[in-house]
């Protein structure tokens, strides 16, 4: 037998409406003010708790994959032994260099990342129990990761250069400009450098490099290379399609750079959450 | 019922891990909504929508995504209703009917689950990518979740019937 459907109805169509409205509105507010929020602190103690379980996934994950992570280990060490010897090699020669330390340098693991978001960050599990603290870089393997924008005890949250508000100082390895790079926003490892000036001869395979502009990040890291650019509407300026060594959000191993100058640090990364 | 939404919830964790390899158009496999897709089509709808929001609520705090499920669970959640009436078959719906396998055909389920998934697969994009810039990606990928979903969402209740 069938029901008329529009007479069977026990719902009270005002409340539904009411119901429906209200809590879309909520809903949009908690996407539109968790943009704009630098206070996270309720989604931090659920993320702490969650992160535990994390933790433990990505163990075991990283316990299957460690034959990789062990060649790409070894790898890094004889490129770092490398360094070594060339730097003691220069301290030797000159006689008088400053040895304070700028940089201490902290592995971590990566044990949550968001992906095909418009903001990315990635979970490491070293917060300030290890000495991690806010606006570190973090570096992986073959290029910049990003930088901490939050840190509890012991995990720390970093905001990737796939962010719609990262950017991030660099150069490029023949020239004296220094540009600006930020995401594209909508492919995986694209960015852009804009205003790039016509005469300084950019190629197709030129290397991108960290500036050093900012205390952030070190001198002359390797970032990605130059795929492609193209006229802006100003003649003389270019706007430059970077694709970077290693994907940001690929490594599950990163180096937190702690910075042991305790002057101000001109940051140039916009503190978006 | 509170127990099968907690093991929901987990599926969706797990599914969570198996992200694909496309950028741009990346879809999502959702597999909550099946709790308020399994409802009883007379359930008390604001009920329903209450639920939904709390449903859609706990997954964006897993997962720091903001309102996003939770804005979407609530437009799939009110939207059922309507998504129910157009698809009734031509006996109707008892008071007691549950839009399940064991009531319904295969081929009923999938229409009624892909269309509400994609209502929520569009609108979940749309509060994530909030802009009206993207279109055609917020389109496709509502498109290939839902399609995904679905997928998944028969299998789980295949193997729900068969219990």
């Amino acid at each position: 037998m069938a029901l008329n459907k529009q007479n069977y109805s026990v719902d009270n169509k005002y409340l539904i409406a009411l119901l429906f409205l209200g809590l879309q509105c909520i809903s949009i507010a908690m996407v539109v003010w968790s943009n704009d929020n630098q206070n996270l602190i309720f989604n931090n103690s659920v993320k702490i708790f969650t992160n535990k379980i994390g933790v433990q996934t990505a163990g075991l994950s990283n316990y299957l994959n460690l034959s990789n992570i062990i060649d790409s280990l070894v790898d890094e060490n004889a490129q770092l032994i490398e360094q070594l010897e060339n730097n003691r090699k220069l301290i030797n020669k000159s006689g008088s260099i400053d040895l304070d330390q700028y940089y201490t340098v902290v592995a971590a693991r990566v044990i949550r990342k968001t992906k095909d978001k418009l903001n990315n960050y990635v979970m490491l599990d070293k917060g300030s129990n290890d000495g991690v603290n806010i606006t570190s870089g973090v570096l992986s393997n073959q290029g910049v990761v990003g930088q901490v924008v939050q840190v509890s005890e012991n995990f720390s949250r970093v905001m990737t250069l796939e962010h719609s508000n990262a950017k991030i100082s660099v150069k490029s390895k023949n020239a004296k400009y220094f540009g600006i790079m930020s995401w594209d926003t909508w492919s995986t490892n694209r960015y852009i450098i804009k205003d790039y000036p016509k005469y300084l001869d950019i190629k197709v395979g030129d290397t991108i490099l960290t500036s050093g502009y900012s205390t952030i990040f070190p001198d002359s890291i390797p970032l990605g290379k130059v795929v492609d650019f193209s006229e802006q509407i100003e003649e003389d300026r270019l706007l430059v399609e970077v694709e970077l060594f290693k994907d940001v959000l690929e490594p599950d191993y990163v180096y937190i750079l702690k910075n042991n100058d305790r002057k101000e640090i001109d940051s140039l990364f916009q503190d978006g959450h | 019922m509170l127990f099968v939404l907690v093991l929901f919830l987990q599926l969706f964790l797990f599914n969570q891990i198996n992200l694909f390899i496309p950028a741009e158009y990346s879809p999502y496999v959702l597999i909550y909504p099946l709790f308020y897709l399994l409802l009883p089509v007379q359930f008390n709808r604001s009920f329903l929508i209450l639920m939904a929001f709390v449903l859609g609520l706990i997954i964006d705090f897993s997962q720091d995504s903001l309102g996003v499920h939770a804005g979407a669970s609530v437009m799939g959640a009110f939207c059922r209703k309507y998504v129910l009436n157009i698809l009734e078959s031509k006996t109707g719906f008892s008071s007691n009917s549950v839009p399940n396998l064991r009531e319904n055909e295969l081929l009923w389920i999938m229409q009624y689950n892909f269309i509400v998934l994609f209502i929520h697969g569009l609108w979940l994009f749309t509060l994530e990518i909030f802009t009206f810039y993207f279109v055609f990606s917020i389109l496709i990928k509502a498109l290939l979740t839902a399609a995904i979903s679905t997928i998944a969402l028969l299998i789980i209740q295949l193997l729900y019937r068969s219990k």
